[in-house]
């Protein structure tokens, strides 16, 4: 795949104003270069998606093929109409997280929704965020606090009038989540109980007790339910958003989904379409996220030729329960980490290696003390250094009675597999948790492809920056499902619609002339070559970096795409055909591209993204990455839309 | 530990009622700390003797729970039978030690936000 990175710093010419700790502003546009057939154009964050389109209008004049799609009989579609395997409606939400429900429920005011959901609605990041969400909600807290808090964590990366927005429209998000019924935990006073989680300088966490994501989804999905103008697709699965060129512009048109229990191809037609698709953690052996995310959105979005940005910066925690180390294993394999608190090393706990070699006072004079991302570097160079699985966390020095009363989970979850952590060191390896980038928007949620909106963990907004603050990430979603909504109604009002819309593009297919001993030495395949990729992606593009690594991770995806992509189509798989696994590994490889060149692409360790060949901080790169659409010349079956683009 | 021993641990835990922690269910984490510590007691007297039997274990346990419930003591329930805190006055909130005391938020030792 011929992925254009614009590193929009390096051999770019731009004016910068910025100042430390005010976030990153430029100045100027940025000229417009060609690259391999395709337009090259550096972006600021300032500036906003919504503005270059608006130049972009400015400069190129209507083709003759946007008057032949508006001279088509249109229709208004505020009811939907049912054809079996077509639907139209005004909204299309892909995924049901906060991000997508949230926007669901104040869209469905003006109009008929469909969210569409790959599994059980509740299966979502959301419903594992079980921390709090962040907003400032005391008085003695401000939202500059609350910036300022976010932009050190981001690691001065961070999108200022982003975080801005963000912080100042928490507080009503919150609000508004209690009124629809989302029950947080209180005061004796009667105020919400705000707790303090690292990175804060204030109390400002809401929760509900130790569930806050599944007392937040639970809440929205009753509403959802009772709504009449919302319609719920589960176990649909979304494979390729609906897109066509009118001039210079991308737009959006709905979505081609799969109905997984079914195994019937639904197309659905809409005026508007939110991406809520969530994160992407399964690009990576061991992660904290359920096993729907497969970075499904970013690679529907990077093959619409929506714009993507700082995928290299993945957040991971540094000590899950290594399986691989419990004297009995699970018998199966665990479908999300556990985690390992901070408060085990906070009380003494030590870090060996599988030499029992004490480590971290290597790294830094804090040693085990030292903060988290610190940690997580120490251990992902001593696995690589020493080709090891896993390394050992020791707290069993520590009286007995403490430790069972502090960790009883930990305990309980190891002598279950035939571990005492009262006597025994606790396997531990980094799990992949949250991606800090993903499809670029601007304030409103608004992308490059028109009628499409972006929000949650799949959206890079500006927010995070290099790094996530703690519990900022349902807040993001919340304040940017909200933002959407308005810009999202206009476009649905002033959309003409066709009925014949849905013959535009290729309808996918199932692949039941293949047979069935077929499908299963493709399925058997597909699952080991996405271990393989999982594997390559730990073992090149994990916490601590190098170029070499890098291009050796480029390439290693690029065989194995070749290889599994090969097979497929060796074995009879067409073009069009659609199966689960399949298209889940296609995005997959997609999303691993995304984050291997990202990361190739800064020259500078910053937050999350650290590399060898770079250790240190460049204020000059103190810039988003940003990958543009590529060309389709050498592209992949994984980088293109499953339909064939429209022909004038 | 032997394999007789931990399944009579097992078993034991079991008739605590305390529901089984699995990766994919979050909800048996918010076991009240009496119960936990009551679990972690027994782990702890069941390690010392693993002759008892099950009669004389749980009867073990029931009496070290006590004891533990009136040593850490950090809460009570209020007239809607709510769990409050008497430390920082929080209502319907998890019970025991501060959930984000070392930066991340965690219970009993596992960690889900950071």
């Amino acid at each position: 795949m011929a992925a254009i990175i614009a590193y929009a710093g390096g051999h770019l010419q731009h004016g910068v104003n910025f100042g430390r700790g005010q976030g990153y502003k430029q100045a100027v546009w940025v000229p417009c270069v060609t690259f391999n057939g395709c337009l090259q154009r550096g972006l600021s964050w300032s500036c906003g998606v919504s503005k270059f389109l608006q130049i972009h209008r400015c400069n190129f004049s209507q083709s003759p093929a946007t008057e032949n799609w508006k001279s088509f009989r249109t229709v208004t579609t505020s009811a939907y109409l049912r054809d079996g395997s077509t639907k139209y409606f005004d909204f299309a939400v892909i995924g049901s997280g906060v991000a997508g429900l949230r926007y669901a429920l104040e869209v469905a005011k003006q109009g008929t929704v469909a969210v569409i959901t790959k599994a059980e609605p509740h299966e979502s990041n959301t419903n594992y965020a079980q921390g709090g969400v962040s907003a400032v909600l005391c008085p003695s807290d401000s939202v500059e606090s609350h910036m300022q808090d976010t932009i050190v964590a981001g690691a001065y990366l961070c999108d200022e009038e982003t975080v801005k927005v963000v912080c100042t429209e928490g507080p009503d998000r919150i609000r508004e989540l209690i009124a629809m019924g989302a029950s947080f935990d209180h005061g004796e006073d009667g105020n919400l109980h705000l707790a303090r989680e690292g990175g804060h300088s204030h109390h400002r966490i809401v929760h509900a007790a130790d569930m806050t994501g599944r007392e937040i989804e639970r809440a929205l999905l009753e509403a959802v339910v009772n709504d009449p103008n919302i319609a719920v697709f589960k176990h649909h699965f979304a494979i390729d958003l609906l897109t066509y060129q009118d001039g210079p512009d991308t737009v959006c048109h709905g979505v081609d989904a799969l109905n997984t229990e079914t195994q019937e191809v639904i197309r659905f037609i809409s005026k508007v379409t939110l991406l809520a698709s969530g994160g992407a953690g399964h690009i990576y052996p061991s992660t904290t996220n359920p096993p729907v995310a497969t970075g499904d959105g970013m690679a529907m979005a990077h093959r619409a030729q929506a714009v993507i940005s700082n995928m290299e910066f993945v957040q991971f925690h540094p000590t899950a329960l290594a399986d691989e180390g419990l004297p009995i294993k699970p018998k199966k394999t665990r479908e999300n980490a556990f985690l390992i608190t901070e408060a085990v090393r906070g009380d003494g706990g030590i870090l060996y290696n599988l030499s029992m070699e004490r480590f971290m006072p290597l790294y830094d004079e804090r040693a085990e003390l030292a903060p988290r991302d610190v940690v997580a570097r120490s251990i992902d160079d001593q696995l690589k250094k020493r080709n090891e699985k896993y390394v050992l966390l020791d707290i069993s020095h520590k009286p007995r009675e403490k430790i069972l009363s502090h960790f009883p989970n930990i305990a309980i979850e190891c002598l279950q597999h035939g571990l005492d952590i009262t006597r025994q060191p606790i396997p531990v390896v980094p799990a992949a948790h949250y991606m800090c980038g993903g499809v670029r928007t601007g304030l409103q949620g608004e992308t490059n492809v028109r009628g499409l909106y972006v929000a949650g963990e799949v959206a890079c907004t500006g927010l995070h920056g290099a790094n996530r603050l703690a519990s900022n990430s349902l807040l993001e979603a919340l304040v940017f499902a909200r933002r959407a909504v308005q810009p999202s109604i206009d476009h649905m009002k002033s959309s003409n619609l066709d009925l014949s819309a849905s013959n535009f593009w290729t309808r996918p297919d199932v692949p039941k002339s293949l047979g069935t001993d077929v499908m299963h030495k493709i399925l058997r395949t597909t699952k080991e070559v996405r271990k393989e990729l999982q594997s390559v992606m730990w073992k090149y593009v994990g916490i601590v970096r190098s170029t070499t690594r890098l291009q050796a991770a480029e390439q290693k995806i690029g065989e194995l795409e070749a290889k599994w992509e090969t097979y497929l189509f060796e074995h009879g798989w067409q073009q069009t055909m659609v199966a689960l696994e399949a298209c889940e590994m296609r995005n997959l490889f997609c999303c691993a591209k995304l984050v291997a060149s990202s990361a190739l692409a800064r020259h500078e360790s910053r937050g999350l993204h650290y590399t060898i060949d770079f250790p240190n901080l460049e204020e000059s790169m103190r810039l988003p990455t940003v990958i543009f659409p590529s060309s389709h010349m050498m592209s992949t079956w994984s980088s293109r839309q499953l339909h064939q683009q429209p022909m004038y | 530990m032997a394999r007789a021993s931990l399944s009579r641990l097992f078993s034991s835990i079991s008739e605590l009622s305390i529901p089984k922690p699995s990766s994919n269910s979050f909800r048996s984490e918010s076991m009240t700390r009496s119960a936990s510590n009551s679990a972690s007691r027994f782990m702890c007297s069941s390690a010392q003797q693993p002759q008892l039997n099950q009669e004389e274990k749980a009867n073990e346990e029931k009496q070290e729970s006590v004891k533990v419930e009136n040593k850490e003591e950090e809460g009570e329930e209020d007239e809607d039978g709510q769990y409050v805190n008497k430390e920082t006055g929080e209502v319907g909130g998890p019970r025991g030690p501060e959930p984000t005391r070392y930066g991340d938020w965690e219970r009993g030792g596992r960690c889900s936000d950071f």
